[in-house]
């Protein structure tokens, strides 16, 4: 672009202040410093040993010879497999639904009665049971132990736990 | 595609070669013809200021990206009307006006302003660049106020020569209108 350009063509009618491109000068202190700081950004302090990149190769893994393989499955077996598995899945799914219903029909034909004598049954035979275990467990009491117990510590222990009192005469 | 004083700055600056002395070449090679084109966009003195040293700035910033398929001239120019477009974009957006508002905001302050010493027929006329699309006002600024080559203008603005003539031509018929419309403000 040539010199001329500076000048315009046709007045535009604006004008600038006295002196102003003769003094105009782009603001550089901050600007500088905002230059700085991106360059700062970029050197990271990171170095890389003596003429890194000037060495520099990529190393290609060499091609190694590799053996004939064998396919496990050809297209001819695969299908002889799959046939034989749908075959015993679908064997599988009927005789798990013939199984459903055979259940299902031994249920609807249970007596609610006998149902309900069954549960009281049950629930009676644990209560018992968690008794048995009450009684079967180092919370049992010896005979011998309780004679051999003297007669004055017990009232003692007795008269010391005046709660334990309160409950006996209850 | 650079002039040899382009090449020189472009390459002290690139390589850091005492890059404040390059830079202020640069700055003054370029200052002016920049320092209108912005004003031309933004018709207010201290607006153009501020885009300016913006321009400069962002110049310094990316020269290092310029890659000198374009000419440094059509670059910074370019720089330019992108900064002064985003400029005007958010001054119409703080004074929650339309863009076509802001343009009758500048003209009115146009009158009053110490830095606009045009008459009645250049008020008139930058009244008429105001009314035109965006592109077709760039491309009259830069034609007919900067003489700029239908060339230069389309490598700044990355349109082809003959849209350009086209977009010219649109603007210079619409001003004409406005100004026989407008004759009263002239006589």
């Amino acid at each position: 672009m040539s010199k001329k350009k500076h000048i315009l063509k046709h007045k535009t009618g604006f004008k600038t202040p006295e002196n102003y491109f003769e003094d105009f000068q782009v603001n550089m202190p901050s600007f500088r410093e905002e230059i700085e700081i991106e360059n700062k950004s970029i050197d990271s302090g990171f170095k890389v040993p003596q003429n890194y990149f000037e060495n520099f190769k990529v190393e290609l893994p060499q091609e190694n010879k590799k053996g004939k393989v064998i396919s496990l499955f050809s297209v001819k077996n695969i299908s002889k497999v799959s046939a034989i598995a749908a075959i015993f899945l679908i064997g599988f799914f009927v005789f798990k639904s013939q199984f459903a219903i055979n259940q299902f029909s031994n249920e609807v034909d249970i007596n609610p009665i006998a149902l309900e004598e069954q549960l009281e049954k049950d629930y009676f035979d644990i209560e018992f049971r968690d008794f048995d275990v009450s009684l079967n467990g180092n919370n049992t009491v010896d005979e011998k132990e309780l004679k051999s117990i003297d007669e004055d510590a017990i009232l003692d222990y007795l008269s010391e736990n005046a709660e334990l009192i309160t409950l006996i005469e209850e | 595609m650079l002039t040899d004083k382009e090449k020189e700055i472009v390459n002290k600056l690139k390589e850091n070669k005492n890059p404040d002395a390059a830079f202020q070449e640069l700055v003054n090679l370029y200052k002016e013809p920049l320092y209108w084109h912005i004003r031309n966009m933004l018709k207010d003195h201290e607006d153009t200021h501020d885009v300016l040293q913006n321009t400069f700035i962002k110049v310094f910033k990316y020269i290092k990206n310029f890659k000198e398929e374009s000419k440094l001239y059509s670059w910074m120019y370019r720089i330019a009307t992108n900064e002064s477009i985003t400029f005007l974009n958010k001054k119409a957006k703080k004074l929650n006006i339309s863009n076509q508002e802001l343009q009758d905001h500048l003209l009115n302050n146009l009158e009053s302003d110490t830095y606009f010493e045009g008459d009645k027929i250049q008020l008139a006329l930058q009244k008429a660049i105001a009314q035109l699309p965006e592109k077709q006002k760039q491309v009259f600024n830069m034609k007919y106020f900067q003489d700029l080559k239908y060339k230069e203008i389309a490598e700044i603005l990355e349109i082809s020569e003959g849209a350009l003539k086209s977009n010219y031509h649109h603007a210079v018929k619409k001003i004409k209108n406005f100004l026989d419309q407008d004759q009263t403000l002239i006589d």
